[in-house]
């Protein structure tokens, strides 16, 4: 009796691999073309051998026991909505770093030149032969410069920077514009960040 | 981290693997992220930024051409909707940097990042989406 309820449990889970996998191909239909497939041919044969027998191998031998779990985790089922299973989650995905990393500021000495707001988007201006950007200064991030110039300090200068972002976890040289106002340093735009090591 | 899928990029008539992501510093430098990356639980720990670009490069310039999300992914974004009005081609024109691609066999396999070491890596220098300067370097295997 105990076997054939377990057969049965075995069996199911078989159909609901085979119907996950269809409904997988399903939703990721229209795609276009799969981006990873090229990477199948620069891989070594023995990682070859392993994505095509042992991965789906071993996803079988998951799949078949515990697939009532995870089909409760594909559609979300109501559970994983309940407080402990979210707290848990909470719990489980808080990722930080060992210390806290500084975060970039503009000083008085990465100043370069002050420029006038024409002055900035005449010389930021993007051309394409391809037309592949819009006809507005910083092309792409108009949008992000708009709402950097519209957030700014009535009677604020733009000055052009250049500065060294050092910390624990990086070492880029940054570029970009900043308001000041007086003494002090405003907001910034930036225009670049690129690794000191390419540099 | 898992060892990470690169981005695509065609160049001198071939598809090659890349292992810069020149679509972060768009985001980093004010475009709008359509939530990539933010995956939870990732369905797969070989693509923490929940994307793989497309890259061109043509007349010595970058291009973006298409980018492919994950399916499933919550970010449900393609080349238009994160570019809307350029659903075919987008000029690179916010990256300054040096695109890495490496090539040959594997000498040193290491599953994290693009930490894993090949013959020899392809390097392009590029200023604000023009390509100002390519050359090879030569690796060695690393020592432990």
């Amino acid at each position: 009796m105990l076997l054939t309820i377990f057969l049965y449990y075995m069996g199911v889970g078989l159909i609901v691999l085979v119907a996950l996998s269809g409904y997988a191909k399903w939703k990721g239909r229209g795609n276009g073309p799969d981006p990873f497939a090229r990477r199948e041919k620069t891989i070594s044969r023995k990682m070859q051998v392993a994505n095509i027998f042992l991965v789906p191998l071993a996803i079988v031998l998951l799949f078949i026991p515990a697939w009532p779990w995870i089909l409760s985790v594909e559609f979300n089922f109501p559970w994983h909505r309940l407080k402990f299973w979210s707290d848990k989650a909470a719990t489980d995905v808080t990722l930080t770093w060992p210390d806290s990393e500084p975060e970039f500021e503009v000083k008085e000495a990465n100043l370069l030149e002050k420029l006038s707001q024409a002055d900035v988007e005449a010389n930021e201006r993007v051309e394409d032969p391809l037309h592949a950007v819009p006809d507005e200064p910083f092309g792409h991030l108009y949008v992000a410069w708009k709402a950097f110039v519209a957030g700014l300090e009535p009677g604020c200068e733009l000055w052009s920077f250049q500065a060294r972002w050092k910390t624990e976890y990086r070492d880029n040289q940054m570029q970009g514009y900043v308001a000041r106002r007086g003494e002090k340093i405003g907001p910034y735009f930036l225009t670049s960040q690129r690794s000191m090591r390419e540099i | 981290m898992t060892a990470q899928f690169g981005e695509n990029l065609h160049y001198d008539g071939r598809e090659m693997s890349m292992c810069t992501y020149p679509l972060a510093d768009y985001f980093a430098l004010g475009g709008v992220n359509p939530g990539f990356g933010q995956d939870w639980p990732l369905d797969c720990t070989a693509l923490w930024r929940g994307y793989i670009g497309t890259w061109e490069i043509r007349g010595g310039r970058l291009y973006l051409i298409a980018i492919n999300v994950m399916p499933g992914s919550r970010a449900n974004a393609n080349l238009g909707t994160v570019f809307p009005g350029y659903p075919d081609r987008v000029f690179a024109h916010w990256y300054t940097g040096m695109l890495r691609i490496p090539q040959g066999k594997i000498l040193k396999y290491v599953h994290m990042g693009h930490q894993s070491t090949f013959e020899h890596d392809l390097l392009i220098d590029v200023e604000r989406g023009v390509v100002v300067s390519t050359r090879v370097r030569e690796n060695k295997t690393p020592t432990d």
